[in-house]
């Protein structure tokens, strides 16, 4: 009985002393990544935009990028940084009428690390003017994306292609002015 | 003598710890070097120049993964293997490919990467007429059974000064 009194504290103060290098130890490792949930997420990135491009909201959309960001066109220009992406943003919205975007991712690949991924898909760009005139033109493109240590995903660059030859807004759609 | 032997399940209890401990640091992965894989992912860049400008087109589509793809800037996709076979046979012979990185991001795991920039095709056609393209690219990257393969490849049409030059 008197062995277990002795031992007891010794055995308690051991347990506890490893209990705790375990647990820094996890502390300290890299917590396990759900890609397919990043994966969910990036494509859920891309809604995002849809709504935020319908709302020609300028801010909003230039938030989606990282501040070094790269667009590079089919004809080698290039849009890059904040200010870059805002002038971009603002020609386009500059007409009165309607703009929306429909994203079509093809391929999402994330790191197992969840820090970066591509897409590749195909954008769908709609304008409608006030007198009722549609225009649609569908790119191909292939878009990286980076995590901010804010967890949140953003756009580090991208590339397209020019209008698809099977693009429907190849040539600029005309709708009867209502 | 009593007290050492009261002392030896403790040890044990020490023992066993230091044992789970260093079990547990052998399955965390290893820190990845992202030096080496960004001169991993050069070196499969300096190959695929020596490979395009000998015109071996297996060795090309050797740094391909089964799937690639290739988007050319006219919007037309097509396999990797295809897009590979179309332009290099009608790339003239002795017509040299080069790279020039701008910018290349690997993930912490050092499995994914994306890399862009520019190739420059410098030959000269059937006709004479020597000529330089210069075209922007972007590429996503996989490692596959521990080497960097392309797996998304876009480039754009060509950039700058790309006017056929005047033969000698």
């Amino acid at each position: 009985m008197r062995k277990f009194f002795l031992l007891a504290p010794l055995a308690a103060l051991v347990f506890v002393a490893c209990e705790q290098q375990a647990a820094e130890q996890a502390a300290t490792e890299e917590p396990v990544v759900d890609v397919a949930a990043e994966e969910q997420a990036v494509r859920a990135l891309a809604d995002s935009y849809e709504q935020s491009f319908a709302a020609k909201d300028t801010e909003a959309l230039v938030g989606y990028y990282t501040p070094d960001a790269v667009w590079t066109a089919h004809d080698g220009t290039r849009t890059e940084g904040a200010d870059g992406f805002r002038a971009q943003y603002t020609t386009m919205f500059a007409s009165p009428g309607t703009a929306t975007i429909e994203i079509e991712p093809e391929t999402v690949v994330v790191a197992a690390s969840g820090d970066v991924g591509y897409s590749t898909g195909t954008g769908t760009v709609t304008v409608t003017t006030t007198d009722g005139q549609t225009m649609s033109q569908t790119t191909a493109h292939i878009v990286t994306f980076a995590k901010g240590d804010d967890g949140q995903w953003r756009l580090t660059g991208g590339m397209d292609t020019a209008p698809l030859a099977a693009s429907p807004g190849a040539e600029a759609e005309t709708a009867p002015a209502e | 003598m009593h007290r050492f032997l009261t002392l030896i399940p403790a040890a044990a209890l020490v023992l066993a710890c230091q044992q789970a401990a260093t079990e547990q640091a052998e399955t965390t992965e290893p820190a990845v070097d992202l030096a080496a894989e960004e001169q991993a992912i050069h070196a499969l860049a300096d190959g695929y120049e020596e490979a395009f400008s000998a015109g071996n087109v297996d060795a090309v589509l050797a740094m391909y993964t089964s799937d690639a793809t290739e988007n050319s800037p006219d919007g037309t996709a097509a396999p990797a293997a295809d897009a590979v076979r179309t332009t290099m046979s009608q790339t003239p012979p002795g017509s040299t490919f080069t790279i020039e990185h701008e910018k290349t991001v690997i993930s912490s795991s050092g499995d994914l990467a994306y890399d862009m920039g520019t190739f420059t095709i410098a030959g000269t056609a059937p006709d004479g007429q020597t000529f330089t393209e210069t075209h922007r690219y972007l590429v996503g990257l996989e490692k596959v059974d521990g080497a960097w393969k392309l797996d998304a490849t876009m480039s754009s049409m060509p950039v700058g000064a790309a006017a056929p030059a005047e033969a000698p």
